[in-house]
């Protein structure tokens, strides 16, 4: 995965998380074992900073595939299968805030597209 | 003719920060740039990249409505700005991407044909920066920070706006709005709001330390331009911070007030906020 990884460290010592103190998932290509792959804020910094242009967002997003993800994306993945949004949005009682707001009201997408495109059905 | 846009607000200021999208609204309005809501949008797809590999379809539906319209689209978080273009890019870079898209669109009864423009609010605004400073009707006593969306720079190729490492723009549309801007040394790092949904502990660390030294530096006004940044600072900012209470905006409600709106237009309700800007 990390085939062309110079080891230089340089995605490491740019990382903010890093620099104040917390492990986060960029010791991976270092340490190649994937603990702490979900402390990231996807700020992309070590992925642009990397030398040799390793995709490592898109290998932590694999990795994070493979195992369990933490509680609040299950919960995330449950609003988005019933109303499209990954917060609890019901637009009926939504929208009367937003017409008062002078905002346009929110339709929700139906479930089925939702599944459909997630392809969990 | 300039097509016409859609503000795509996306989960978090939909459910939790209307006046985000309000004070952008009337904002684009007084620019003469009308935009609307469409019905039947989605979550973006950013919060799903970690656990359904689908999520590129959502992002790619939201996509093909917005075209399907012949409309443009103007974001308001880094997450979704983010989503949006790297789809896109990985589109036009690979047609195999584009099939596949296709392929599950056709069963929603969409296309998309990948010629719809994404910007986020700042790309907007900065095209429009000699309008603004036409418009601006009074300077801010206010001494502000600056809290820059980072994937509405990074990664830079893909999102190709401003300095990617120290973003410009939000200092150069506040700068003569308010009296002074306050450097700062976190001020290109991430606001960590994401990291709430892995390991709050780490998100309460950086907001923490992005306040102290705020705080330090005697600033007034913290100014944002994504939910989730505003999220972190403004909407948690007591679960984690216990010292003075600095307050925040949407670039759009500040920038709102220099160019003459009053704190109503831009739903500034709050009234230490209110006081704040309209006590020049
Ligand atoms: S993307 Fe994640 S690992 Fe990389 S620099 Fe940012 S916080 Fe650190
Ligand atoms: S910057 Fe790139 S090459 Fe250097 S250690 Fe990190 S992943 Fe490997």
């Amino acid at each position: 995965m990390f085939e062309s990884c110079l080891k230089c460290a340089i995605c490491y010592e740019n990382c903010y998380l890093e620099q104040m103190g917390v492990t986060s998932f960029i010791r991976l290509p270092l340490q190649e074992d994937a603990t702490n792959i979900w402390t990231c804020s996807n700020c992309w910094t070590c992925q642009d900073i990397c030398p040799v242009g390793i995709p490592l967002m898109e290998l932590k997003w694999q990795l994070q595939r493979k195992v369990e993800a933490p509680p609040s994306y299950g919960a995330s993945l449950e609003n988005i299968l019933i109303c499209g949004y990954c917060l609890p949005i019901d637009s009926d009682e939504l929208n009367p805030f937003r017409l008062d707001d002078g905002l346009e009201p929110v339709t929700l997408a139906s479930s089925n597209i939702i599944a459909t495109l997630l392809q969990t059905k | 003719m300039t097509k016409e846009k859609v503000l795509f607000a996306g989960c978090l200021v939909t459910y939790r920060f209307p006046e985000y999208e309000l004070s952008s609204k009337v904002v684009l309005e007084a620019l003469s740039i009308e935009t609307h809501t469409l019905p039947e949008l989605v979550c973006c797809g950013q919060v799903l990249q970690g656990v359904n590999p689908n999520w590129i379809y959502m992002t790619a539906y939201n996509l093909a409505l917005m075209e399907q319209r012949d409309m443009d689209i103007i974001t308001l978080c880094g997450g979704c700005t983010n989503t949006f273009k790297r789809v896109q890019s990985m589109c036009s870079q690979n047609p195999q991407v584009l099939d596949d898209i296709n392929q599950v669109l056709n069963r929603v009864g969409l296309q998309f044909n990948n010629t719809v423009k994404t910007q986020h609010l700042l790309e907007v605004l900065n095209e429009n920066t000699d309008k603004i400073m036409a418009c601006l009707k009074k300077v801010i006593p206010l001494k502000t920070a600056i809290m820059n969306p980072c994937q509405v720079f990074r990664p830079a190729a893909v999102m190709n706006f401003d300095d990617s490492k120290h973003p410009q723009v939000m200092g150069k549309l506040l700068g003569p709005a308010v009296t002074d801007i306050i450097p700062y040394s976190f001020q290109d790092n991430c606001c960590g709001a994401s990291l709430s949904m892995s390991n709050l502990a780490a998100a309460y660390q950086v907001g923490r330390a992005r306040l102290e030294e705020l705080e330090h530096k005697d600033v007034d006004l913290i100014v944002t331009a994504c939910g989730n940044c505003h999220l972190l600072l403004h909407g948690m900012q007591s679960e984690y911070y216990s010292g003075r209470r600095i307050p925040c905006m949407f670039l759009p409600q500040l920038l709102g007030i220099a160019i003459g709106l009053s704190p109503q237009d831009v739903m500034i309700n709050d009234p230490h906020l209110r006081s704040l800007v309209t006590s020049v």
